[in-house]
């Protein structure tokens, strides 16, 4: 079979099977009604503490609640929150950087200055700190994580922008007199996308464990809305009754997290053209 | 001369970051909008002149801006006011629980350093070979292992293979106060040594290969002294600098790792505080760790200008790659 020009520079064994396990964590949880075999929340007390077993794929916790259900849900809770994380840090994150990279100057001198304030916190105490200010719940830890994670993608926007801003078809497109929007969102930011989506990636993993450990504190996702956080948090306390309670939503973690690091590792491999592994030629007929 | 100017400039960066974290912990604890007069009355109730007379006591019928600068010149002097529920002196209750803490942080801080630089040296030495991919699968897991995961996992092993021995709970000697932080300890020590390998291990393998320790391979040195003396002395120096950012995970992760253990340390305090709007405490808290994490980060920057001159003498040039470097490694810190 002939191999397409491309093939096996981007597709690595890494990248695909990562590729999938992401897409099934994804797919699971955000159809999770479909998926679900019960409600998550359905309380059944005669029923509690059970091992895992066919009607129970995962058993259930101390109140009867079907632990498999939970988890579909509870993916869905804690995906989608650190989406949103990730998505708020873009938001704001990126135009800013990229900005302060292309402009330089007071601006960057400005934004930079606040940006260190905001790193001097160790990153959950400023979480702590949010949570504090705007309550419990998984909105004020959304909004906080996201807020948290605007320096680092700022910083690196911030970068890449210096790097690209001296190249030279940053100088023709300025020749040309297009508008520094133009050049910034058109020509500057396409560049630096792939660096960024590598990121990204990563934050999305990072984001997970934040919020869990937020929820695992009792300070996020509150009961009883499934989330793997506060799902961990449940299950320590019955950690010799049912160890499943907290090792499922742990395993679920853990999972994702590192699919999501190899997948990202997957991406910057290839974009480095040292490590990337190039097709095999084959002779031409 | 020139270290002596750049240690200056350095602790007069400090002062104004002190000032504006205090007043951001201390006026967004304010934004929560929660009435302090509620949260130290509870389910009581009081009359006006009760209420009045826990206004004046806490000088809460003071301008915000006055009741900040009131805090801030107390803390400086080491007073923190009493806290909001049980009256007790704030400054006391965290002396009682900072042991723990900083016992937690320092320990796994020295552990998890000592544990990377032995795991990356090793693994750049077996590039490529079983040992190398076995460490690197090892510190994989462990990047994605949030620290209170690992504790519960550990605490089940203790509990299944060990289970005359406690790791939980308050401590009465010092023997066993050393026997309650050693293994949390450990396991918060788990995603530094992540971190830290990696770094060591690629700085070890651009080290190996450059010309200095051909010339030290040539001339006969044994195997060990160039490794420890010509190639880890250089590669240790952007460890210092992980490890310095690094020290800020472990004092959130700290807080995470006590609760599973049940630990009296400070982050129960701290988190207790938060849930019970219990300001003087939780901003107290919130402050000494920043400024823990600051002086970590300021004590390293000093060690690192002592041992490599170059960052005092171009303090601006290679800040693009540092903040690409930082911006990078500060995520990897990300979380606890």
């Amino acid at each position: 079979m002939r191999r397409g020009r491309n093939s096996g520079a981007f597709f690595t064994a890494p990248i695909l099977i990562t590729g999938v396990i992401l897409t099934a964590v994804a797919v699971l949880t955000f159809f999770a009604p479909v998926f679900a075999p019960m409600d998550p929340n359905r309380v059944a007390l005669s029923e509690s503490l059970e091992p895992p077993s066919l009607r129970h794929l995962l058993g259930t916790d101390q109140t009867g609640r079907d632990i498999f259900s939970r988890l579909l849900y509870g993916g869905r809770t804690a995906v989608q929150n650190a989406v949103m994380v990730v998505g708020i840090s873009i938001a704001a994150g990126i135009p800013i950087g990229l900005a302060c990279g292309y402009y330089g100057g007071l601006l960057d001198a400005l934004v930079m200055r606040c940006w260190d304030i905001l790193l001097a916190f160790p990153s959950l105490l400023l979480g702590f700190l949010f949570v504090s200010a705007f309550g419990r719940g998984s909105v004020a830890t959304v909004l906080a994580l996201g807020i948290i994670y605007i320096p680092m993608i700022s910083k690196l926007s911030r970068s890449l922008a210096m790097t690209e801003k001296s190249k030279v078809y940053v100088e023709s497109a300025k020749s040309l007199g297009y508008s520094d929007f133009r050049i910034i969102f058109r020509h500057i930011l396409p560049n630096c996308l792939a660096t960024l989506l590598a990121e990204l990636t990563l934050d999305v993993g990072y984001a997970i464990i934040g919020l869990a450990s937020l929820s695992f504190l009792g300070l996020g996702v509150q009961p009883p809305t499934s989330d793997w956080g506060t799902m961990l948090q449940e299950g320590v306390a019955l950690l010799r009754q049912n160890p499943l309670m907290s090792l499922s939503p742990g395993f679920a973690i853990v999972l994702t997290v590192i699919s999501l690091n190899v997948f990202s590792d997957g991406i910057q491999a290839y974009l480095d053209i040292d490590q990337r592994k190039l097709p095999r030629f084959e002779a031409c007929e | 001369m020139e270290y002596f100017s750049y240690a200056l400039r350095r602790l007069a960066a400090f002062i104004p970051t002190l000032l504006v974290v205090s007043a951001m912990i201390f006026f967004m604890l304010r934004l929560s909008g929660v009435d302090p007069i509620s949260v130290m009355l509870g389910e009581r109730q009081a009359t006006t002149g009760v209420i009045e007379a826990l206004r004046t006591q806490f000088h809460l019928n003071e301008p915000i801006a006055v009741q900040y600068l009131r805090w801030l010149l107390s803390a400086l002097r080491g007073d923190f006011g009493v806290d909001y529920i049980n009256r007790q002196n704030v400054g006391e209750l965290i002396l009682s629980r900072t042991p723990v803490t900083l016992g937690l942080v320092v320990l796994s801080n020295l552990m998890g350093t000592a544990a990377a630089v032995l795991f990356g040296v090793l693994a750049a030495i077996r590039r490529n070979t079983w040992v190398d991919q076995l460490i690197s699968v090892f510190v994989l897991f462990l990047t994605a292992m949030p620290s209170f995961l690992t504790a519960i996992l550990v605490l089940m092993a203790s509990a299944k293979f060990f289970p005359f021995l406690s790791f939980t709970g308050a401590f009465d000697s010092f023997g066993e106060y050393a026997g309650r932080i050693f293994l949390p300890s450990v396991v918060l020590s788990f995603n530094m040594l992540a971190l830290v390998t990696r770094i060591v291990r690629s700085g070890m393998i651009e080290q190996l290969k450059s010309h200095h320790i051909t010339t030290a391979r040539s001339k006969g040195l044994p195997g060990s002294v160039i490794i420890w003396k010509h190639a880890f002395r250089n590669a240790s120096i952007p460890v210092l600098t992980i490890v310095s950012i690094f020290a800020g995970t472990t004092i959130s992760g700290a807080v995470l790792v006590e609760s599973v253990f049940s630990l009296p340390g400070l982050g129960g305090l701290l988190v207790n505080g938060i849930k019970d709007h219990n300001y003087p405490v939780v901003q107290a808290i919130l402050l000494l760790l920043v400024v823990l994490f600051l002086l970590i980060g300021l004590l390293f920057d000093l060690i690192y200008a002592r041992i490599d001159p170059r960052i005092r003498l171009f303090s601006n040039s290679a800040r693009i790659e540092t903040d690409l470097m930082k911006a990078d490694l500060i995520k990897e810190g990300e979380y606890a």
